[in-house]
Formats: C-alpha cells, structure tokens, sequence
C-alpha cells in the first residue's frame, strides 16, 4: 500500500502543480470571490479542471506513453493512475481555497 | 520452485485491418528461457505488451497455469517486462526505483559493480548505456514469475552483453524468461526453446533451429 501511494505521488508530482497552479490562478484573477459569489464561479472552475485533466491525459499518452510502462511493472493501469491522481487533485485545489480563504479572514 | 506454465494463446492484433499478429500461441515456464525472433516490424514487441496486458488486440487470452487473466501486468508477483523505450522516470533516484521494485541495490552492484557510485543518481542523469542497464536488471531481478525482455542487450557493450547474459542464465532458476533481441546468436545460445514469428504474425517453435532460421529468411 505505501508503494502504491509512493508511486500515485510520483506520477502527480509530475504535471499535479499545473494542474493545481493555473485554475487557483483563475481563482485569483477573478478577484478571489467567496460566499455566493464562489458558488457562481465554482461549476465554472470544476469544468475548467475536468478540460485541462483532458489535456493532462492527451498529453501524456502522446508524449509520454512510454513512461506508463513503470507504473505497469508496479501494477498500476492508467486508469488507476489518472483517477487517483485527479482525485488527489480535487481534494488539494479545494483545500488550498479553504486554507487560503480562512486565513485571509483570520488576518482581517 | 513449484512450475508455473504462461500461455498466450489467440493473439490477434491488427491495425487499421493490417493484419501483425495472427492466432499467435506462446508458452514461458518458470525455469526456462524463452526466445522470441523475428524480422523487423513482425510483431514482437506488440505481442510482448499484449502478454504484459498494456496492449489489447482483437482477441488475446494469457493463462498461467491455467487461470486466464485479462490485464496480467495487474497481477502482484506475476510478471515484469522491459520495453525498448526508456521508461524510468528521469527525476527519481536509483536507489528509490530499486525499493518501488523491491531489487536489493547491492543485487544489482554484486553483477555490476561499476553501478555502486551510481546509487543517489538520478535516472536523467545516467548515460544511455547505464540507463539501460540499469533498467533492464531492474525488470530482470523483480520479485516476478515471468519477465519480458524486450532487446535487452540494445545499447550495452559487449563485456556488458556477456555480464547480462550471465543474470539472465542465473535468473531462469527463479523465474520463466522470454527474450527478444536481434542479437540472435545470444539469444539461441541461452534459449531453451525459440519462437520465431514470420510474416503474416505466425508463430513457430523452432526445432532445427539454424536451418529454420534460413529457410523462414531470418538470416
């Protein structure tokens, strides 16, 4: 199990920081809304991560297909790969609004 | 060793309704090589991903010792395989893909001592030879029951190719082991049965080796 989750790791550490970096980028640009306001933005940011994961798989099983082939001898499937992965996103972009929301309000 | 017997049976792969591989049957058991030949662009790699189970043709059926598995690559402990494509992440260490794998480091440096230095380099940093040497023992020394080479002796120097040759020998006792390599005369010289596809993807067991390999105009 902790190679498995080691290996998940490895395979999100190499595309998740964009992932997470320019929809929270987005989030800013529009100013950073929150209450109502976030609920209105918030559809509109989970279709914008669904498109760049599209992107994220496109890319990787043109470019870097090859590199499936190590996960494979550990036993993972890409399936297994890009659903944790996207996952572990999800949970990591909300988080960082939460955190970045109530510190901000913490500091008012 | 308690034996274990893969079959691939029914391979059949085509693209675009080009036909590759036709009704292809393969046998590996633990405590045999196996040798895979064939010209350029007949098949055999695609046929080593369809056994690995990352390739899906328009049928397949991988059985070990008689329990048919669709994605055997899923299966922990069943089977490993080496593309010929550099396929460890660049940014990792040595020493950490060793422990992904569960390869003892020193096992890879007691057959190749020149890889001691090597152990917190990253991959990327690794010439090609190394790298591929580095890989090629790694897919070898997993704790699997079959592995799958495919052009292990691709990129490595003839001391290295006869080094190789040596783990792969020591090897079989622990595993069943299917090679492919253009190297041909290495790899009848530690085959115990070869296959050699011919065009249109057919498969042949070879028995009067040399002559078959003429006749078939492998060589």
């Amino acid at each position: 199990m902790k190679t498995r989750l080691h290996l998940l790791a490895i395979f999100y550490r190499s595309f998740g920081f964009y992932l997470w970096a320019i929809p929270m980028a987005v989030w800013f640009a529009f100013g950073r809304p929150t209450g109502r306001d976030l609920y209105v933005l918030i559809p509109a940011l989970i279709l914008f991560k669904f498109f760049l994961q599209g992107i994220t798989i496109y890319i990787f099983g043109s470019r870097y297909a090859h590199l499936f082939f190590f996960y494979a001898n550990a036993n993972l499937s890409r399936r297994q790969l890009f659903f944790s992965a996207f996952i572990i996103d999800f949970v990591l972009f909300f988080l960082s609004m939460c955190t970045i929301q109530l510190s901000s309000e913490w500091i008012k | 060793m308690n034996s274990r017997i893969l079959e691939a049976d029914s391979m059949w792969l085509e693209y675009e309704g080009r036909k590759i591989l036709q009704n292809i049957y393969i046998k590996l058991q633990t405590g045999h090589i196996t040798g895979l030949l064939g010209r350029n662009g007949t098949g055999k790699s695609s046929l080593m991903q369809m056994i690995f189970g990352t390739l899906r043709g328009q049928s397949q059926s991988v059985r070990v010792s008689g329990d048919y598995f669709a994605y055997p690559y899923q299966q922990p402990r069943l089977i490993s395989y080496l593309p010929q494509q550099a396929f460890l992440p660049p940014n990792l260490r040595v020493n950490d893909v060793c422990k992904l794998y569960e390869v003892d480091f020193a096992a890879l440096c007691r057959h190749f001592e020149s890889l001691e230095q090597y152990g917190r380099t990253r991959i990327g940093d690794l010439s090609t030879g190394n790298r591929r040497l580095v890989a090629t023992l790694l897919v070898l020394l997993m704790p699997v029951a079959f592995t799958l080479l495919d052009e292990p002796f691709a990129a490595l120097s003839p001391i290295n190719i006869e080094q190789m040759s040596k783990v792969i020998t020591e090897q079989r006792a622990r595993k069943g082991i299917l090679i492919s390599d253009h190297a041909y005369e290495q790899v009848l010289g530690l085959a115990d049965e070869t296959y050699l596809i011919v065009p249109v993807g057919r498969s042949i067991l070879l028995k009067n080796t040399l002559a078959e390999l003429e006749e078939f105009g492998y060589i």
